[in-house]
């Protein structure tokens, strides 16, 4: 069974906590981006917040579309969590795939269909989304055991 | 690439091909407030705090990154815990717990078998 977790956290979470970095970064985006990013207006939504979540600025909610697209796909062995933020907004929308250890950076809503149809369904990594990984295909990585481990004697 | 105007963003931090070498272990915990579960309400708040100033005082931080996430799974007791990549669930970890946790999952690598999650977790629910 995979678990995907995607980042639908609000914005202002993370934009508080670090807002110089932040907008250091935003200041690169393109004049069209920064347009497209006002005309966005913060709604009320089901959970009593108001204000964006991760990935409403790049067209909808993406828990509810991945859902949606496994559902049309009907594949029912994927657990997806929603609101699992790693505060890596300044690259895109996290989503993370596991076992495999695999952080997407998602910037549109049709990237899930790649990630689903080439990840999920034959297994082969959609390798120009990967944010990062936490396995080496050579083995490296998150499989290892903890090394010396300071201060744990 | 889709025409969304938007040019992906390459940070000298984000470079596709690398690995996080330190990272051992990714454990999500489940903060939904909602009546989906019973996570909040038990205390994975409490649990998050003990574990974190536990891995500070360890200096486990490098190699264990905690995060949080809505569980999706109805009628948990809670607070619903996940050790990925072994793709572990635990159900009702107390903040107490948080010693023969790190000791037996994160450094001997072995499940904590008395809080294991019942039954396997369930697919195909939303929380929303």
């Amino acid at each position: 069974m995979r678990h995907v977790l995607i980042c639908t956290t609000l914005y202002h979470d993370h934009w508080a906590n670090t807002v110089g970095k932040k907008m250091a970064e935003a200041a690169k985006r393109s004049d069209e981006d920064k347009a497209r990013l006002a005309k966005v207006k913060p709604e009320e939504h089901a959970d009593g917040h108001t204000g964006l979540h991760c990935g409403e600025t790049i067209g909808g909610n993406l828990y509810e579309a991945f859902q949606l697209k496994l559902q049309e796909r009907g594949i029912d062995d994927v657990l997806v969590s929603p609101n699992a933020c790693i505060a890596q907004h300044v690259a895109g929308c996290m989503v993370m795939v596991y076992p495999e250890g695999i952080w997407y950076a998602v910037h549109a809503v049709d990237e899930l269909d790649r990630i689903i149809d080439e990840h999920i369904i034959k297994g082969e990594p959609v390798d120009d989304l990967i944010h990062r990984r936490l396995k080496d295909p050579a083995g490296a990585g998150i499989d290892c055991p903890l090394p010396g481990v300071p201060g744990s004697a | 690439m889709p025409a969304t105007g938007r040019t992906r963003l390459r940070l000298n931090m984000s470079d596709g091909s690398q690995v996080l070498s330190k990272l051992r272990y990714h454990v999500f915990v489940c903060v939904d407030a909602g009546s989906f579960c019973g996570c909040e309400a038990n205390g994975s708040g409490d649990f998050l705090v003990a574990l974190r100033k536990q891995l500070v005082k360890r200096r486990l931080m490098p190699y264990v990154k905690t995060t949080l996430m809505n569980c999706n799974q109805p009628g948990a007791h809670g607070p619903v815990v996940v050790v990925h990549p072994h793709g572990v669930w635990y159900d009702g970890l107390k903040a107490e717990d948080v010693a023969a946790f790190i000791e037996t999952q994160l450094i001997g690598g072995q499940p904590l078998t008395s809080r294991l999650m019942h039954s396997e977790p369930q697919t195909g629910h939303s929380a929303y």
